[in-house]
């Protein structure tokens, strides 16, 4: 495994769209480098997504890859309280999770 | 041979002047726009039970034949919308209304057979289930609004096959509004897999308009011009390469990097984006950039499509209200959450019906929620309480307890006169669900 001597955030090593299917959202996260896809590959986990959308995203995360783009596509469910018509939130849609995700901070590692 | 088609609407509430923009410098065989979110049906079933004359968008009507029949018609640009919504017969009346009012001879097409509303009776109910929750369509057959199928591309190459001028559809997957020109014009088959799921892609690059060059860029963005951003135009060869521009002199940008938020917007499983047409693999193309504003999206493969048309019941699911009040510093969020408290203690007195609610400090959490970190002063806080119920008089007197907050609650509050006291909306829910194709019949009607 590689080591990542920095702590650094998604949005240092990504861009990101987010949007609504029913009471799914789905957040795409493109690297800006292969260097950056292979470390949000390590750390980017979905345990590591969910964890940081706690309080919004109440049922489970998945994540996809796109080599071809290096891109991960995640999909939490339960993750609009209800979805675009029912949700009570101002963000019915999830339109500014991606920019949350930018937020999500990565540790540094080292390989010991 | 390559065919450019032009997209000059995203979502009903697009630009007015959308078309005016493309037709203006742009170079395109085909236009078409793109009308119908999943909360836009709800809307126009409750705007047709008000008038049977209604339940289409007329926004298509009013900025894209009214003022541009003419020159769409003088340069043979064929135009392809999913405006139709749950009256696409209507539309086309309307459209052919303002030909005649201008002298023009102009041949309109509709795609119908997607409306499911009648015929839900007619199907096994056990097979409605919903596919998120798998709770069973019975729990909601008294409430049903509209109900309608996706229908694919073959039906809109159909109608253009006609030789229509202007094809109408109402419920079709937004990216058969491009394949359906491209399955015409490139003349491929059912079984062109791959073909298809190239038209797919191309399809849902532009379905959203400016999301494809700048518009919600989410990388560098303060370096996009979004003054009068270029609506997105794809060209598709026959082979089903795909190269995504805009117009000249259109502001915003057309990189690999907008190409891939697009691509990756809204979707689920990347691998298998399905359509009444393919199953279409977004991990296939391969993206580059060929020239400034031009990207190029090509090997991309498609397998056999789903055997079920996907379906989406809509369905009156109680009602909702939101009331906001706007609290300065100092310690403006300490007030307004004293506020929430004052709220849920009246709920809570006056034995109001309430099933959820859901306080929001605007400036602080909406966005983010708990993952918002919490400052020591905020200039001002905009608290936003939202309530949902069956019980439409809970929420109505509910919808009292806003205003009485200014005299009663809280010091430094203000905005009360913006908008009155909050009325309850009704929920039109969404319950998704597949059908047989044998319960959906597409239909192509040409009105010379």
């Amino acid at each position: 495994m590689r080591e990542w001597p920095q702590p650094t955030t998604v949005g240092e090593l990504a861009h990101a769209r987010s949007g609504d299917k029913g009471d799914r959202v789905n957040i795409g996260v493109i690297a800006t480098d292969e260097a950056a896809f292979e470390r949000l590959g390590e750390q980017l986990t979905a345990a590591r997504v969910a964890a940081h959308f706690e309080g919004l995203i109440d049922g489970d995360v998945t994540r996809y890859r796109l080599e071809n783009i290096h891109a991960f596509n995640f999909v939490g469910t339960q993750a609009l309280d209800g979805g675009g018509q029912v949700s009570l939130r101002y963000d019915t849609q999830g339109k500014t999770y991606a920019a949350l995700l930018l937020a999500c901070e990565l540790p540094a590692t080292t390989d010991h | 041979m390559s065919v450019r088609i032009a997209n000059a609407a995203g979502f009903w509430g697009d630009y007015p002047d959308a078309t005016a923009r493309l037709l203006e410098a742009g170079e395109f065989d085909y236009l078409q726009l793109e009308y119908l979110a999943e909360v836009t049906m709800g809307v126009l079933a409750r705007l047709q039970a008000s008038d049977p004359q209604r339940g289409y968008a007329n926004d298509f009507v009013r900025f894209v034949v009214e003022p541009h029949l003419e020159e769409l018609l003088d340069r043979e640009i064929r135009v392809v919308t999913n405006a139709g919504g749950i009256n696409p017969e209507a539309c086309a009346q309307q459209v052919r209304d303002i030909a005649a009012g201008k002298d023009l001879n102009v041949t309109v097409a509709t795609v119908t057979g997607d409306s499911l509303t009648d015929a839900l009776s007619e199907i096994d109910s056990t097979t409605l289930q919903n596919l998120d929750t798998g709770a069973s369509f019975e729990t909601i057959v008294d409430d049903v609004v509209t109900a309608v199928a996706y229908l694919g591309a073959f039906p809109v190459a159909e109608a253009l096959e006609t030789g229509a001028d202007i094809i109408i559809t109402g419920r079709v997957v937004d990216p058969a509004l491009t394949l359906g020109p491209l399955i015409h014009e490139h003349g491929w088959t059912r079984e062109d897999y791959d073909r298809l799921a190239s038209g797919v892609v191309a399809g849902h690059l532009i379905e959203c308009g400016t999301q494809v060059t700048g518009g919600n860029f989410l990388g560098d963005w303060q370096s996009i011009d979004f003054e009068n951003l270029g609506y997105p135009i794809a060209d598709v060869t026959s082979a089903g390469n795909i190269t995504v521009t805009k117009p000249p002199g259109t502001g915003g940008r057309v990189t690999t990097e907008t190409v891939a938020e697009q691509l990756i917007y809204e979707i689920g499983d990347p691998t298998a984006y399905t359509t009444p047409d393919v199953t279409a693999d977004f991990t296939s193309p391969t993206v580059s950039q060929v020239r400034e504003n031009a990207v190029r999206l090509s090997d991309i493969t498609g397998t056999e499509r789903p055997e079920q048309y996907k379906a989406t019941i809509h369905y009156q699911n109680g009602y909702k209200l939101n009331g906001k009040l706007l609290y300065s510093r100092p310690d403006a969020l300490e007030k307004a959450r004293k506020a929430t408290a004052l709220l849920e203690q009246r709920i809570n007195a006056l034995e109001l019906d309430i099933e959820a609610t859901n306080a929001e400090y605007v400036g602080h959490d909406a966005t983010h929620g708990p993952a918002a970190p919490e400052r020591e002063e905020y200039n001002e806080i905009l608290l936003r309480f939202a309530a949902r119920s069956h019980d439409k008089d809970a929420l109505r007197r509910l919808g009292m307890e806003f205003a009485p907050l200014s005299m009663a609650g809280p010091p430094s509050v203000t905005g009360l006169t913006d908008g009155g006291r909050p009325r309850p909306q009704p929920i039109i829910d969404t319950w998704p669900t597949l059908v047989s194709r044998k319960n959906v019949t597409p239909e192509v009607t040409v009105y010379a």
